[in-house]
């Protein structure tokens, strides 16, 4: 049966007890495994995904003001 | 570091917000109307009510949960206030019998009602340990249901003005100041604190870092989900009882995709779906930074197919940045 262990309580809230801190960085690790991404490459992907965003944003008022 | 690299870096951590705003610029210089002091007020309530779901999912995002029942939650809750708060001499009033209530006392019944449907999301997720995305799925389709049984699917109207008042007025008549805005700073400071200063607050990082961990230590996981998926669902109740007084009217669609938006904003605000980590400031921006994106595209007339492309390409940027700070980290 679980118990309410207030000591344990205060503890944690005047810790940052580091095996809580969340591992993102273990998913990203586990991705960049798989697909070894250089910070040029992101750069570079980051440029692309913005150019889109510009592309879709221009187009998508283009055809909804019927310029095209 | 040299001061070149500092701002490219600088820069490219917050593209995201830096884009955001440039778009803002363009488009207040090509369509004035856009920064005027109505829109900006439009933005401001839109923001509130989208941080209120976001502030609710967020919890439960943070403990490596999920909760897809979000916006159908939003929309029943609307309903059930709209029935309750309709005026006397409405001709089509769903309880003719219905007294005059106070504004107060069904949002209490509403928050206290909708944690019931948080308890059971919560068990269902914690003690039967259904997936929470199936089980939060099971969820939004009979919540939507239940919502379409009880109005009969017909849209509700005739809301009384002091209802409609509260969220859609402004303190001492200032444009940009309504009280939308107000109810969800309140609730953003007092998210802050619950996240940052309470053990509940510690525990659910706790539990999102490492559950296992977490429970071996001692913490109650189960009655954490369960009080994570309560509180969840109290502030849905919330947000639907306020988007309902915005809209001046409402039917069982409304709030259909308002999930979707709310983990997007969480996303794009720097909360971790796998987990242990979000900041309240940093769901309001991402909030903020969709809504201020949704609006642009609205003021320059962008087609609706491609404003999903659009918004779809900003996430996929934010998570592409994370990552890429990570790797310049590393």
């Amino acid at each position: 049966m679980w118990q309410r262990n207030k000591k344990a309580e205060r503890q944690t809230l005047k810790e940052k007890q580091a095996e809580f801190i969340a591992k993102k960085e273990e998913y990203y690790d586990k991705l960049l495994e798989s697909v070894p991404l250089s910070v040029k490459a992101l750069d570079i992907i980051i440029a692309l995904l913005i150019l889109a965003f510009i592309a879709f944003f221009v187009i998508g008022a283009l055809k909804g003001n019927s310029v095209i | 570091m040299n001061k070149k690299k500092q701002i490219k870096e600088l820069l490219l951590n917050n593209a995201v917000i830096i884009l955001m705003i440039a778009s803002a610029v363009i488009v207040g210089i090509l369509r004035p109307k856009f920064l005027s002091a109505t829109n900006l007020r439009n933005l401001i309530a839109n923001t509130s009510v989208r941080f209120i779901i976001a502030l609710g999912i967020s919890g439960v995002l943070i403990m490596r949960n999920n909760d897809l029942s979000a916006g159908r939650q939003v929309g029943f809750a609307a309903c059930i206030t709209a029935t309750l708060l309709q005026t006397a001499d409405y001709a089509q009033k769903v309880f003719p019998d219905l007294p005059q209530l106070p504004i107060w006392l069904v949002l209490l019944f509403l928050m206290a009602g909708f944690s019931i449907i948080g308890i059971v999301n919560g068990l269902v997720v914690s003690v039967l340990h259904v997936p929470a995305f199936i089980a939060t799925l099971g969820t939004q389709t009979i919540v939507y249901g239940i919502c379409l049984v009880f109005t009969g699917s017909q849209p509700i109207g005739g809301l009384r003005s002091d209802y409609t008042a509260v969220a859609s007025g402004s303190l001492f008549d200032i444009v940009f100041i309504p009280y939308l805005g107000i109810i969800a700073l309140l609730l953003g400071i007092f998210m802050w604190f619950l996240y940052n200063k309470t053990v509940y607050g510690k525990y659910m990082y706790a539990i999102g870092g490492n559950g296992n961990a977490a429970e071996v230590s001692g913490i109650n996981t189960v009655a954490m989900t369960v009080k994570s998926y309560m509180l969840a669902s109290a502030l849905f109740a919330l947000a639907g009882f306020l988007l309902g007084g915005k809209a001046g009217g409402t039917s069982a669609s409304l709030g259909s995709g308002y999930e979707l938006q709310a983990i997007a904003g969480c996303t794009i605000g720097g909360v971790s779906v796998n987990g242990g980590i979000g900041t309240v400031g940093g769901i309001l921006a991402g909030v903020m930074v969709f809504e201020l994106l949704k609006i642009t595209m609205q003021f320059m007339g962008v087609t609706t197919a491609y404003t999903y492309i659009v918004q779809g390409i900003v996430i996929v940027i934010a998570i592409a940045l994370d990552i890429r700070k990570y790797v310049a980290k590393k």
